[in-house]
């Protein structure tokens, strides 16, 4: 979604944390970084609800229709599922928070978890939001065909029972500290007792969907919502495949928001009056990399890692290669989201890089490379100007997007190359990606890190646990053999006086939205 | 009895033909780096996830074996499913089809009268100022790449002049035609080009026949213009036009690919292109083989068109 990229299964890589739509709950864990989400329009703008309001989307051919939980993609796809669906747990504003669930509790090893539910929310249908909706729910989304099953990996899902109305037992397969972050804030969303097929769907969420066809879904406002009327009274989702046409529906006024512009598009309308640019800032962004791995040479001495992360003017490449619609970033993913463990930030020395490229021997290096994401190319091109002033040789080895990630030998063999990240929370990013058995563990993680990482997972105190997380991302910021350089945000355009629009994630909700005063 | 064994002879050639093109098709998804495992599995995915998707869509098995079972199914008429949606190929492929069948109905019939007209002014007043003119504007339509000509129709009549919508929306509950001015900006670059190619192969023909003795004798012999053009000039011409049109039509069905993208059409060309990114062999089959059949059935009529056309080939049909 961020930039318009992502079609099929690339687009899949963009999933990192889903949930349901806005969220009343109270804070849980402390919020360790993590900045207000970015708001469309200028905050506390007197705007005034709306009666509709058009949004063009992201769409792959492929994804199924809007409003099935088993096969959210991309852009459409998620945002209809966020208004129709209310989850357990949502991140929003930056923090971690229960929507349906009042509390979610671990036995003395976090082997077994407790979820208590809100009282008196309904479905769409009239029904109340029962334990046996959400027993129903966890295992359907986590059992394939579900194409989020993997997130319920640890869950023992036959052991998934209702102990009463409002209360549920999840017992797990291992114990785990972070089931919350790591499960129910990454995927949740609970939909009744018995429903398998998803034709017309039905959430207890601030919208309910009323009409689809290939490209356009029509919401409507879901009055009697728990969380407060909804402001915007009729919410229609295009998907349109292609960034530059999104904008061109803006214009045109087919639509009055348009997700996933463009940097160029950006730059070009920055002047225009009737449009207003949104960026997502770093929470709501790619995270870009140039990764060694670490087991092969000449990766495997640190004093080379250390050298290409002094050798990158990290600021030159979110300049250039991302026209400067971004922000730099410090080697770690996470930043601007819970758990984040304000890391200092990196400054270029490239005398100290010459000297220990110099040190250890390194004059020549191959970058694997390609256009995962606009601006992909440049940066690697940048980067063979930039490690060249360091001494070092940089030869790209360019394949399609397709091809580079088609061969998953080469991705886990090949020393160094350009790769993306969906920019979430720490703990959720590294307890998916650099575990020992994750294909695209491009870093090559140690057997002694991921013993660390299983611990840290296990720990069931939050305090202690969050410590242990920022323990290891010292140790990727330190250590790691992720060089990563800067953050491509999320680039919206909305109609000038649309306001209220709150993105997490990545995803937009548009419960509160208002139109000009 | 010649018209029974032409028609065999025509049905097992293109039998044939969509064999070949099936094998090719499965062949050239299974030479394209990765497979349907790795494409429908996300970047958490683990390799067991990967490997047990890869036994679970028969991927551990060789290659022809899975084609023979595929083939299997398809002289059946059951063309499978979709290893991304699990939906069932002519599911798919139904929407689509009618969107792309609608589109290239309305191109067609705006494009070939318009070409023709275009090849015989030009034909016939070659070296003219409208031929000159016209020329000038087919080479530049057909040599622009159409990636431009349908930005700068959005960026002309849908944002400087904003009097069309920039994205083809068809309404809820409805198809393409309940709002007709969602087909215009489509309609309008396909036609620039194919007008524009076909113009110039109308051109070559008409010129071709105005040379030709009938042609000659019906003028001498004092016959109005007119006639001459309509009576004796453009049947002529059928015969190098058929293929021309038959050739613009498969070439509408299968390459809209960039007009379908510019204006977000929910059309055919997008579906393939996804199948082949994604090692959707099913998709990728259903359409290339749609594709084809439209093909041939594009050039059989054109066949046929001549046939009807050249009283010689009558004759020597029967």
């Amino acid at each position: 979604m961020v930039q318009g990229q992502g079609f099929d299964r690339r687009a899949l890589l963009r999933l990192g944390v889903l949930a349901g739509a806005t969220a009343v709950g109270a804070p849980l864990l402390s919020s360790c970084g993590g900045d207000a989400a970015p708001t469309a329009g200028q905050p506390g703008e007197a705007g005034k609800p709306l009666a509709a309001l058009s949004v063009s989307a992201p769409h792959a051919v492929t994804d199924s229709e809007a409003g099935n939980p088993l096969a959210t993609s991309i852009g459409a796809t998620l945002i209809v599922m966020r208004h129709v669906y209310d989850s357990l747990m949502v991140l929003d504003n930056g923090e971690y928070k229960y929507q349906l669930a009042e509390s979610v509790t671990p036995n003395a090893d976090a082997s077994e978890w407790t979820i208590k539910l809100r009282s008196g929310v309904s479905f769409h249908d009239g029904k109340p939001v029962r334990a046996a909706d959400v027993v129903h729910s966890l295992r359907t989304v986590g059992t394939k065909p579900s194409n989020r099953a993997s997130v319920y990996a640890m869950v023992n899902l036959p052991g998934v029972t209702a102990v009463d109305d409002l209360t549920v037992k999840v017992p797990l397969l291992v114990p785990r500290g972070d089931f919350r972050e790591s499960v129910l804030i990454v995927f949740s969303p609970v939909f009744p007792e018995g429903m398998t097929d998803f034709a017309k769907p039905i959430g207890s969420g601030p919208y309910k969907l009323v009409e689809r066809n290939g490209t356009t879904t029509k919401l409507v406002a879901n009055d009697g919502y728990w969380g407060g009327k909804p402001s915007v009274g009729e919410l229609r989702i295009v998907g349109v495949a292609d960034a530059s046409a999104r904008l061109a529906a803006l214009k045109a006024g087919q639509v009055d928001y348009a997700i996933g512009i463009s940097a160029t598009g950006a730059k070009t309308e920055a002047t225009n009056p009737a449009v207003t640019i949104i960026r997502g800032g770093p929470a709501n962004s790619n995270a870009l990399s140039f990764a060694m791995n670490q087991k092969l040479a000449p990766f495997d001495d640190p004093r080379v890692r250390t050298a290409v992360r002094l050798a990158v003017d990290r600021k030159a490449l979110v300049d250039n290669a991302l026209l400067g619609q971004g922000s730099t970033a410090d080697d770690v993913v996470g930043k601007n989201l819970p758990g984040y463990a304000d890391l200092p930030e990196r400054t270029r020395d490239v005398a100290r890089a010459r000297a220990l490229f110099a040190e250890a021997g390194v004059t020549k290096l191959t970058l694997r490379t390609g256009e995962l994401v606009p601006g992909m190319m440049n940066a690697s091109k940048l980067l063979v100007q930039q490690l060249e002033e360091a001494g070092v040789e940089l030869a790209l080895e360019e394949l399609s997007a397709d091809a580079f990630y088609a061969d998953v030998t080469t991705l886990a063999t090949h020393p160094f190359q350009a790769f993306y990240y969906v920019n979430r929370p720490a703990a959720v990013h590294l307890s998916a990606v650099t575990h020992g058995k994750a294909p695209f563990n491009v870093t090559g993680t140690s057997a002694d890190y991921q013993a660390r990482l299983a611990q840290a997972q296990a720990t069931p105190d939050d305090a202690a646990r969050g410590k242990a997380f920022g323990a290891l991302q010292q140790e990727f910021y330190d250590q790691g053999g992720d060089v990563l350089w800067g953050f491509q945000e999320q680039l919206d355009a909305s109609r000038a006086g649309v306001a209220g629009v709150r993105i997490e994630q990545s995803v937009q909700l548009f419960d509160r939205a208002t139109g000009p005063a | 009895m010649t018209a029974l064994r032409f028609l065999v002879r025509r049905v097992a050639a293109t039998t044939a033909t969509l064999l070949a093109v099936a094998v090719v098709l499965f062949a050239a998804s299974e030479v394209l780096p990765g497979d349907a495992a790795t494409s429908s599995l996300g970047l958490d995915a683990t390799a067991e996830d990967v490997a047990a998707r890869r036994v679970e869509l028969g991927l551990d098995r060789p290659w022809p074996v899975r084609f023979a079972d595929w083939l299997a199914g398809a002289v059946r008429l059951d063309l499978g499913t979709s290893v991304m949606s699990g939906e069932p190929v002519t599911r798919i492929i139904a929407e689509p089809l009618g969107a792309t069948g609608l589109l290239v109905g309305v191109t067609a019939a705006v494009t070939v009268p318009l070409a023709v007209l275009v090849g015989l002014v030009s034909g016939l007043r070659r070296g003219g100022r409208a031929d000159r003119a016209l020329s000038a504007v087919s080479v530049v339509a057909v040599s622009v790449p159409q990636f431009v000509t349908a930005g700068l129709l959005v960026l002309l009549l849908a944002d400087l002049v904003p009097v069309l919508p920039a994205i083809s929306l068809p309404p809820l509950g409805g198809t393409p035609l309940d709002k007709p001015d969602v087909l215009v900006l489509p309609v309008l670059a396909l036609t620039l080009f194919g007008a524009a190619w076909a113009g110039r192969i109308v051109r070559a023909a008409v010129i071709d026949a105005d040379g030709l003795p009938h042609v000659e004798a019906a003028r001498l012999a004092g016959l109005p213009e007119r006639a001459v053009v309509w009576r004796h000039l453009l049947p002529a011409t059928v015969p190098p036009c058929a293929h021309a049109f038959a050739w613009l039509l498969s070439g509408l069905f299968g390459g809209t690919a960039v007009v379908e993208i510019v204006f977000n059409y929910p059309g055919l060309s997008q579906t393939l292109v996804a199948a082949v990114r994604n090692h959707d062999t099913a998709v990728l089959e259903g359409v290339g083989l749609l594709l084809a059949a439209i093909i041939i059935v594009s050039f059989v009529l054109a066949d046929l068109l001549v046939l009807l056309a050249d009283p010689r080939l009558r004759v020597a049909a029967r």
